[in-house]
């Protein structure tokens, strides 16, 4: 999986592209503990699976930004990635936006 | 209720008592939908109670690992006999006939294998009483199986530590294995019958292992030597299973879990403030 970071004092970007397994998880979980982000954007319009290892990351990621007083957004959700996040419900618990630049 | 083979599981006696069973268990199922939320742990079942009962408020949960804070299992083969094991309540869709018949296949002086031993832990299904003394019984004439009745919660380390392989004697699933679980917190590789349900956890989950066809000795025999004749198989399916079972700690499912709570709750509270906005 390619992760592609932005970071600014507002806000940590993660682009993620590939697969996003628990393989994966490891560096994405890196990116949080180093910035400790208050609000965090993750673009997932580049991953094809995701398992549930990467969406227990996620809500791990969702968990600590809101503890912070912020807010965990998921962008650009690819159609299989959008079904398992039906079928798992968390469509409803997450921020889910189709803009890349969402705050 | 419309996935169990009421056969197997030990409750098809009779057409009448079967109807009454299925039935009973659509009631049971539509009481249980009565629910805010009901979690599953097969996206079928998700899918099925969203297509035959209509339901909206199913959702997917994984099922999680049992040993939060479990060192490192050992993926090198322990000293003594190769240990082959199974674990679980026996006579109804566990059953360990294909088992013992495959392990003598597996002992057959021609292969020149290391010695070898079948574990076999655990009791009778409350369904099927004096099952594993009829078993022990009957298969009296093979050497080296053991049957270690009820496993205390102490020596479940000790069982699956020693253990070289984990195998599933199962005619059918109902679900997510909780053995499966447990064997990748100890890094076991698993011989699993090819049975859809459980196709679908290992994919699903991450989890692998060797495949047999349900109820044949010839398949199941060949599982277990494909695992116990090649270390580097053995200790790759082990770890993969482990990483599996690693993946998700009790936790994290609990903060899933809590994540599905608070969305209830901010939901009641929206609902409330409607109607509060509505009567004002």
């Amino acid at each position: 999986m390619q992760i592609i970071e932005e970071i600014t004092p507002e806000k940590l970007t993660l682009r993620l592209s590939g697969r996003f397994d628990a393989h994966e998880t490891p560096q994405v979980r890196q990116k949080f503990t180093e910035h400790a982000p208050k609000n965090a954007l993750i673009d997932l319009s580049g991953v094809t699976f995701l398992d549930s290892a990467a969406l227990s990351t996620l809500v791990q990621a969702m968990k600590n930004c809101r503890e912070r007083g912020g807010e965990l957004t998921l962008a650009n959700m690819p159609q299989p990635v959008r079904i398992i996040f039906e079928l798992t419900r968390l469509d409803k618990a997450f921020n889910i936006v189709n803009a890349p630049d969402a705050p | 209720m419309e996935t169990v083979d009421l056969k197997s599981a030990g409750f098809g006696s009779n057409k009448v008592i079967e109807w009454g069973i299925r039935t009973f268990g659509k009631i049971v199922t539509r009481l249980l939908l009565q629910a805010d939320v009901v979690a599953l742990t097969i996206p079928k079942y998700v899918e099925l109670l969203r297509r035959e009962y209509g339901a909206q408020n199913v959702l997917l949960a994984p099922h999680g690992s049992f040993e939060d804070n479990a060192v490192m299992p050992s993926f090198e083969q322990g000293a003594g006999p190769i240990k082959i094991m199974t674990f679980g309540k026996f006579g109804t869709y566990k059953r360990v006939e294909t088992l013992i018949e495959a392990f003598a296949q597996l002992q057959a002086p021609e292969h020149k294998r290391p010695a070898l031993e079948l574990v076999i832990a655990g009791t009778d299904s409350p369904n099927a009483a004096g099952y594993l003394a009829q078993m022990a019984q009957r298969y009296a004439h093979v050497p080296n199986v053991r049957y270690t009745g009820y496993v205390s919660e102490s020596d479940v380390p000790v069982i699956f530590g020693e253990s070289s392989v984990v195998v599933f004697p199962y005619t059918s699933t109902t679900g997510s294995s909780g053995v499966l679980h447990q064997a990748g917190d100890y890094g076991k590789a698993a011989v699993l019958p090819n049975i859809g349900d459980f196709a679908e956890v290992i994919r699903e989950e991450g989890y692998t292992g060797e495949f047999f066809q349900p109820n044949d000795v010839d398949s199941m025999a060949q599982a277990i030597a494909r695992v116990i004749d090649n270390p580097a198989n053995r200790k790759a399916i082990g770890m993969q299973n482990y990483r599996a079972a690693r993946g998700l700690p009790m936790e994290e499912v609990v903060d899933w879990y809590m994540l599905h709570f608070e969305t209830l709750l901010d939901e009641y509270a929206n609902r409330k403030g409607k109607i509060g906005l509505a009567k004002a």
